[in-house]
């Protein structure tokens, strides 16, 4: 069909909008804003993703009871598909948690994360008084990638019982790391986790990053992560 | 998004919506298109055709001091001379790039 046969049939040419925004504008810009207000309060945001069952909520509620205890003023917010498990099992670290049950999304969003601070300002918990903000996002190594939570540190986490290369199964989300841990260190021997491919791994989806190894039941490299996080 | 840019252009038949998806964005395009199917019925783009651009992976080699397309996503290092490079210029992108209207009722 040529054009002037398309225009009849459409009485008149087609248009086209040229629109070229990003889908996730909405996110972003929401995101941008509530960085933007984090560091003007001075809180750190650590947004922490791994897969199911890679030791997230171990690690924070270590996290959480290690820094109370030098004093910090520390909170969390846990996403999961369903239970108030996590936020129980962090909350046993005496830290102020919410708990978000997104019902079926597998990753949260920044309008989700403003919501639970919202909230917490009505229960009169200042937001702005935090220190660190510790966000243990669904466990889902794809679709948390895309969602900017308007964190100051994004940390993704790969257990030793995983396998060494996660991060060339997952590239995108390893590649938006601002840190990777490699946590359940205490467990390397026994899984025979071979460290030099792991390392290696990494580099390749994310190079140059740094990279830290930990065990929340041992206790081995917390120092570091705490550093971190603080 | 779509429903609200043609409403702002005045209205009309949505024949063709132009997406832009880099590599990295974490879009499985069969997934796309079949949730397209279900989300564009009863909606001003419900003839529409999806139409998708896929953008490799595009990093700046410090060493040879160029943007270079990357033939797969990993290894994240220049495919010319090997240096890994985590400075990725393209393939990030999800992106409503263009909407192609008709008039409605025609």
């Amino acid at each position: 069909m040529s054009v002037s046969e398309t225009a009849s049939v459409h009485a008149g040419l087609p248009r086209i909008l040229q629109v070229r925004t990003k889908i996730l504008k909405k996110n972003d810009e929401l995101a941008r804003e509530m960085r933007a207000g984090f560091a003007a309060a001075g809180v750190r945001v650590v947004n922490v993703v791994s897969s199911p069952g890679a030791g997230k909520t171990e690690l924070l509620t270590e996290t959480l009871r290690q820094l109370r205890d030098r004093g910090a003023a520390v909170a969390a917010i846990v996403g999961d598909l369903e239970t108030d498990n996590d936020a129980r099992r962090l909350a046993a670290s005496g830290a102020p948690v919410r708990q978000i049950m997104t019902h079926g999304l597998c990753h949260l969003e920044a309008d989700m994360v403003q919501a639970e601070l919202a909230a917490w300002e009505a229960e009169g918990l200042a937001v702005a008084g935090l220190q660190t903000l510790l966000i243990e996002n669904v466990g889902n190594l794809v679709c948390p990638t895309s969602w900017d939570l308007g964190e100051s540190l994004r940390v993704v986490l790969m257990s030793v019982t995983e396998g060494e290369d996660k991060p060339l199964k997952y590239p995108g989300l390893f590649n938006t790391a601002d840190l990777v841990v490699i946590t359940k260190i205490d467990l390397a021997e026994a899984c025979r986790f071979d460290r030099a491919a792991a390392l290696a791994a990494i580099e390749q989806v994310r190079p140059g990053v740094s990279v830290l190894e930990t065990s929340a039941i041992t206790g081995q490299g917390l120092d570091r992560w705490l550093a971190a996080v603080q | 998004m779509v429903e609200a840019e043609v409403a702002a252009a005045g209205g009309g038949r949505v024949e063709a919506v132009q997406l832009r998806i880099g590599q990295l964005a974490g879009v499985h395009e069969a997934a796309l298109r079949f949730a397209f199917e279900q989300a564009r019925e009863g909606s001003v783009a419900e003839q529409a055709t999806l139409c998708i651009t896929d953008l490799p992976v595009a990093v700046f080699c410090p060493r040879c001091d160029r943007i270079v397309e990357l033939p797969q996503i990993t290894p994240l290092a220049c495919p010319a001379c090997r240096q890994p490079t985590g400075d990725i210029r393209q393939g990030q992108e999800l992106e409503l790039e263009s909407i192609e209207l008709s008039e409605v009722g025609t």
